[in-house]
C-alpha cells in the first residue's frame, strides 16, 4: 500500500465529495480487495463442491486446508515482507530501479523453499490422501509467493495489477467450476473436496502468474540478488525478528484456541475453534475502514508533516525552524494516534450493535464476537505505533515492539483459559497490554526525534543499505554501480506500510 | 651508555616522516644528532595511506606509531558502566575543552566501558551539550553543518585519547594542535613530562587556513578557530616547556595563554662548518633561488610575480624553484598557468626535490615570500653558504635578517612586506645591482649563524630539557 494515498488522491481528488468517496473506496479495494476476492472465491467453490455431493465434513476440510495454507504462506511471507520491502524502498531512494525485481527474485526464490518446506512437512504428517496433499502444498508455495508479488506490485504503485489479478482468479476458478460441471465426468474427474482444492490454487496460480508477469515485465535487472540477502540481514538485522513476530501476533491467541477445549480437529488432521476463529475473522474484517483511512488521510498528512521536519535539516535550516518542525510531528504522531483510535471505536461499535441483532441466532459466535471487536480498538491502536515507529526507521523498538506483542497476546490468551474467563476476553487484555506498549515505545521516539534524526534509532553506525552498494557479484556482471549520497539517510518514509 | 640518557617520545603530526618540510628536517636532524638519546615516534596522521617515509630513520629511532584521526570504528556499541561524575567530566569536555580527569580518561581509553569514540557522541547527554554549545554561537548556522562540524572536532580528540601510550620518559611535541593535545592527555594519565616546540604558531596558522576554507561555513569559522585555541592552551597548560625558535613567536604564544615561566627560546641551528667552503660559482648570470614546497603557505605566486619585476630590469636573471612540487598540484598547475601568463618561463628552472649543498654556489641570493613562517631553517642554511636573504615579515625572519636585540652585525639581507611583489622585486634588483653588498650580507649572515644558530649548541639545549624535564 505503499504511497497509495497520494497516488489516490492524485488520480481522483478534487472531484468534491464523490471524488473523496471514489478515494476511499479504492483505497479500501487495495487494502481488502484481494483478501475478499480470496474469501469469494473460497465460499464459491464451498458452494459449489456441497452443490455437487461434497458433505458438511469435506466443506469442513476444504476450509480447514485453505486457512492453514493460508496461515502457513502469511508466517513466510509476513517474515520476508518488511526485509524486502526495506531493500526495494531503498532501492527506489536511490532510484535504482533495476533492482527491485532482482531483490524480489532471490526472497522469492528463499520463500518458495521455505513455502515448500513448511507444506511438505506438515502434509508429510497428516493422514490424507497424497493428490490431496500434493495439491495442499502447492497452494501454500503459491499463496507464499502471491503475497510477495503483491509488494512488490504495491511499492511500485502497480494496484491495477493487483485488482485484475485477482479478479482473474475469481473468473478462472468459476469458469473451471462450470467446466468441469459439466464436463468433469466425460473426462473422468469427480467433483469432490481434492477438485475443490486443485481448482482453488489453479485460480491463485494464475494470479500469481498473471502479477508475476507484469512485475517482469515493467521492471529490469532480472538476475535474482540471492547473495545479497545476507547483507541486507546484516544492515537491517531486526527485519526479519519483525515480520516474524508481526504474522505470529495474528494467529498466536487463534493457535492457543485450537488447543483448548473449545477446539475441533477435522479430518483427524486441523485443528480449528470455529467460533473464535470466525470471531477473529470478522474482527480482521473491521480494520478495513481504519486502514483506508490510515492510507488516504492519516499516512498522507503525517508524510508531509514528517518530511517537512527531515528536509528543514537536510536543507540547512537552524535550530529553531526545525524545532518547530519537531513539535509539528509530535503532535501529527499523536493525532494519527487519536484518529485511528475514533475510526476504529465507531467501527467496533457499530459492529457490536449490529451483532447483538443476531445474538439469538448465532449466540455462541457473537459473544465471542463482542469481546474481539472491543479487542480490535486498542490492538488497532498497537498497529498504528508500530507502523509509526517503522516510519521512524526504529525498526529495534519495532522488533521489540511486535516481540512484546505477541507475548501479550499469548499472556492475555493463557490467562482467560487458565481462568476460565469469557472466549476473547483474552484477546482484548492482550491488545490492551500492546497498546501500552505500543504507546509507550512510540513516546520514547517521539520525544527524541532530533536526537534520531542525527543518530541511528537502533544503535548502528550509518551506512549504505545493500541496496545502494553493488556486491561483488553484481560488479562482475556489470551491475550498476551507485554513488553514496552524501546527506545523512532518514527514514524515508516508504517503509512502514504494508 | 644509551640507557642512562633520557629516551624520547616525539609526537608528530602530519610531518616526519612521511612529509618533507621545515619541522621534518628539524626532527630529523634532533634526533640524528642527539644520538646518544633512543626516540620513538608517534605520527598523527588523518587517514591511513600507503606513503613511504621521505626520511630513513637513523638507528635511534626505537619504535614508530601511526595514529589516525579519521578512522570510523564501525562496531556498534553503547556507553557501560559511566558514572555520573565520567559524564559531567566529559560533558565539560565537549563543551569547554576542558580535559577529564585521570579516571575519566581511562574509562574513555577503555573499550569495555567505551567501545568506540563514537559511542561517546551518540548519547543523549552529548547531544544535549551540543545543541547548548549551538545556543551560543552568535549567528545560528545550518544545524546539520553544525552537527557534522561537530563530530569533525570531538571525535579526532576522543580517538587521540585511546591512542597508544608513550613509551619515552619525557614526550616531545613540535606543535601544538592534536600532537600537544595528545601529550596533554598522556600527561595526565602517565604523568610523563611534555615538551611542546612551536615552528609556526599552530593555533595562527589555523586560523589563516580556516579563513580560507571552504568547507566550513562562515557562522562556523570563529567556533574551530576557537577550538584550536582551546586545543593549543590544553597542550600549554600541560607542558613542562614551551619552546620556539623566535620572539616573535613567544609574544605570539604568551597571547594564546602560555604560562611565561615554562618559556625557553629555542632557535633553529645550522652546522656552520658544512657551509663554510660554498662559494658562488662565477661566470653565470644572476641567479635567485627559492628554497620550497610549492604550496599556497609559501605564496609561490608573489615570488612568481616578484621575478617579472626583475625580469624587467634584468631580462637575463634566473629563478631557480627549489624543492617538491607534488604536494598541493591543484596550486602547482596554478603556478604553471601563472607563468605563462607572465611569460616568466624563460628565466625559470623548477629543480624538484635536489641536495640543496649542490645548488648553494649557483645562488646569489635566497627569497622567501611565505605569508606565513616560523623560523625558516632554509634561510639558515643560505645564511650559512653566505648567500643573502629577502624574506617577507613573517615569524621570525625578521630577527634571521637584522638580528634580537643585542645582536649589533646587521643585516644580512632584506625584509620585506607579506604579499608584495613589487617590493620582493626591488629587493632582488637592489642585491643584483651591488655585489658588494651581497658579499657584505653574506658575510653577516655567516657570522650570526656561528654566533647564534650553531647547531650543536641548539640541539644541546634540546638534551638539557629533556634531561631537567625529567629530573624535576
Amino acid at each position: 500500500m505503499a504511497g497509495i494515498g497520494f497516488t489516490l488522491k492524485k488520480a481522483l481528488g478534487g472531484r468534491g465529495a464523490l471524488g473523496r468517496a471514489g478515494v476511499y473506496g479504492a483505497a479500501a479495494f487495495v487494502a481488502a480487495g484481494p483478501w475478499l476476492l480470496t474469501l469469494l472465491t473460497m465460499f464459491l467453490l464451498l458452494a459449489w463442491g456441497r452443490a455437487f455431493g461434497v458433505d458438511q465434513a469435506g466443506g469442513d476440510l476444504f476450509f480447514a486446508t485453505v486457512t492453514y495454507a493460508m496461515i502457513g504462506s502469511n508466517l513466510i511471507s509476513s517474515t520476508a515482507q518488511f526485509f524486502l520491502t526495506r531493500y526495494l524502498a531503498d532501492a527506489l531512494y536511490v532510484e535504482a530501479h533495476e533492482r527491485l525485481l532482482s531483490a524480489f527474485t532471490g526472497v522469492f526464490a528463499y520463500t518458495g523453499l521455505a513455502a515448500l518446506m513448511f507444506g511438505g512437512g506438515l502434509q508429510a504428517l497428516l493422514p490424507l490422501p497424497l493428490t490431496y496433499k500434493i495439491w495442499t502444498v502447492v497452494l501454500t508455495v503459491i499463496l507464499t509467493q502471491l503475497g510477495l508479488v503483491m509488494i512488490l506490485l504495491s511499492a511500485a504503485k502497480s494496484y491495477n495489477a493487483i485488482a485484475r489479478g485477482f479478479l482473474l482468479a475469481v473468473l478462472v476458478v468459476a469458469a473451471g467450476a462450470l467446466l468441469l460441471a459439466m464436463f468433469g465426468t466425460t473426462v473422468g474427474i469427480t467433483i469432490n473436496v481434492t477438485s475443490m482444492v486443485a481448482l482453488f490454487t489453479v485460480g491463485q496460480g494464475v494470479a500469481m502468474v498473471r502479477m508475476g508477469g507484469v512485475a517482469v515485465r515493467e521492471f529490469p535487472g532480472q538476475l535474482p540478488a540471492l547473495y545479497g540477502l545476507w547483507a541486507q540481514h546484516k544492515r537491517y538485522p531486526e527485519l526479519l525478528g519483525i515480520g516474524f513476530f508481526y504474522a505470529i501476533s495474528l494467529w498466536l491467541d487463534n493457535a492457543m484456541y485450537w488447543r483448548s477445549d473449545a477446539a475441533v480437529t477435522v479430518a483427524n488432521s486441523y485443528w480449528l475453534a470455529p467460533a473464535y476463529d470466525l470471531a477473529k475473522f470478522w474482527t480482521f474484517l473491521s480494520f478495513i475502514p481504519a486502514f483506508t483511512v490510515f492510507a488516504v488521510s492519516v499516512e498522507t498528512h503525517f508524510y508531509v508533516v514528517f518530511r517537512r521536519f527531515y528536509d528543514a535539516i537536510e536543507s540547512g535550516q537552524a535550530l529553531a525552524p526545525i524545532r518547530l518542525y519537531e513539535e509539528d510531528l509530535r503532535a501529527e504522531s499523536k493525532a494519527a494516534l487519536w484518529q485511528m483510535f475514533k475510526v476504529q471505536a465507531f467501527v467496533a461499535l457499530i459492529a457490536w450493535v449490529i451483532a447483538q441483532q443476531l445474538i439469538d441466532r448465532q449466540p455462541a459466535e457473537v459473544d465471542v464476537f463482542q469481546w474481539t471487536i472491543l479487542g480490535s480498538i486498542p490492538h488497532m491502536i498497537w498497529i498504528t505505533t508500530f507502523l509509526l515507529l517503522l516510519y521512524f526507521d526504529a525498526r529495534k523498538r519495532a522488533l521489540w515492539s511486535v516481540v512484546l506483542a505477541a507475548l501479550s497476546l499469548l499472556g492475555g490468551t493463557y490467562l482467560a483459559l487458565l481462568l476460565d474467563w469469557p472466549t476473547g476476553s483474552g484477546y482484548v487484555v492482550g491488545c490492551l497490554l500492546m497498546a501500552g506498549i505500543g504507546i509507550w515505545l512510540l513516546n520514547r521516539q517521539t520525544e527524541r526525534l532530533l536526537f534520531y534524526a542525527f543518530h541511528d534509532p537502533n544503535g548502528r553506525p550509518r551506512e549504505l543499505p545493500p541496496a545502494a552498494i553493488a556486491t561483488p557479484r553484481q560488479q562482475q556482471v556489470g551491475y550498476p554501480i551507485l554513488h553514496p549520497f552524501a546527506a545523512p539517510h532518514v527514514a524515508d518514509g516508504e517503509e512502514g506500510e504494508g | 651508555m644509551r640507557r642512562t640518557h633520557p629516551s624520547i617520545t616525539l609526537v608528530l603530526e602530519g610531518t616526519y616522516p612521511y612529509v618533507q618540510g621545515g619541522v621534518s628536517s628539524w626532527t630529523h636532524t634532533l634526533i640524528r644528532t642527539l644520538s646518544q638519546c633512543e626516540f620513538s615516534l608517534l605520527h598523527i596522521g588523518a587517514l591511513p595511506t600507503d606513503a613511504p617515509h621521505k626520511y630513513k630513520l637513523p638507528d635511534n629511532v626505537v619504535e614508530l606509531h601511526d595514529v589516525y584521526l579519521h578512522t570510523e570504528v564501525a562496531t556498534p556499541g553503547r556507553l557501560r558502566g559511566w558514572n555520573r561524575k565520567a559524564r559531567e567530566e566529559t560533558v565539560r569536555f565537549l563543551k569547554a575543552g576542558t580535559l577529564p580527569s585521570r579516571e575519566t580518561l581511562q574509562l574513555i581509553r577503555s573499550p569495555r566501558h567505551t567501545p568506540t569514540p563514537e559511542a561517546v557522541l551518540e548519547e543523549a547527554w552529548a547531544w544535549e551539550a551540543a545543541l547548548e554549545v549551538y545556543a551560543t554561537l552568535p549567528t545560528p548556522p545550518a544545524l546539520v553543518d553544525f552537527v557534522w562540524n561537530w563530530r569533525s572536532m570531538w571525535l579526532p580528540l576522543l580517538r587521540l585519547i585511546r591512542a597508544p601510550l608513550p613509551t619515552g620518559a619525557v614526550m616531545h611535541a613540535p606543535s601544538t594542535g592534536y600532537a600537544g593535545w595528545y601529550g596533554a592527555v598522556m600527561h595526565r594519565l602517565t604523568g610523563k613530562p611534555l615538551i611542546i616546540t612551536e615552528h609556526g604558531i599552530y593555533t595562527r596558522e589555523r586560523e589563516e587556513e580556516i579563513v580560507r576554507a571552504e568547507w566550513v561555513s562562515v557562522p562556523l569559522k570563529s567556533f574551530w578557530n576557537h577550538f584550536f585555541a582551546r586545543m593549543a592552551y590544553t597542550g600549554y597548560e600541560a607542558a613542562k616547556f614551551v619552546t620556539t625558535l623566535s620572539e616573535v613567536n613567544q609574544r605570539a604564544q604568551r597571547q594564546y595563554g602560555t604560562n611565561p615561566a615554562v618559556m625557553h627560546l629555542i632557535p633553529n641551528g645550522v652546522s656552520p662548518e658544512a657551509y663554510a667552503h660554498i662559494e658562488p660559482t662565477p661566470g653565470r648570470p644572476f641567479t635567485v633561488g627559492a628554497i620550497l614546497r610549492v604550496v599556497p603557505i609559501k605564496d609561490v605566486k608573489t615570488l612568481l610575480r616578484a621575478f617579472a619585476v626583475v625580469l624587467r630590469h634584468l631580462p637575463e636573471a634566473r629563478l631557480m624553484l627549489i624543492g617538491p612540487q607534488e604536494e598541493d598540484p591543484e596550486y602547482y598547475e596554478e603556478c604553471l598557468a601563472l607563468v605563462d601568463s607572465l611569460g616568466i618561463a624563460y628565466g625559470l628552472e623548477w629543480t624538484g626535490p635536489v641536495n640543496v649543498m649542490e645548488y648553494l654556489p649557483r645562488l646569489d641570493c635566497i627569497v622567501l615570500t611565505s605569508i606565513s613562517e616560523g623560523q625558516p631553517l632554509v634561510m639558515l642554511e643560505a645564511m650559512a653558504a653566505g648567500l643573502p636573504v629577502i624574506a617577507t615579515d613573517v615569524g621570525g625572519c625578521r630577527e634571521l635578517v637584522e638580528g634580537v636585540a643585542g645582536d649589533a652585525l646587521g643585516r644580512c639581507g632584506r625584509v620585506t612586506k607579506v604579499m608584495s611583489p613589487e617590493e620582493t622585486g626591488a629587493a632582488i634588483v637592489e642585491l643584483a645591482h651591488q655585489p658588494e653588498l651581497r658579499a657584505e650580507m653574506g658575510r653577516i649572515g655567516r657570522a650570526r649563524v656561528r654566533q647564534h644558530y650553531d647547531l650543536q649548541q641548539v640541539m644541546r639545549k634540546y638534551f638539557e630539557l629533556y634531561r631537567e624535564a625529567v629530573m624535576t
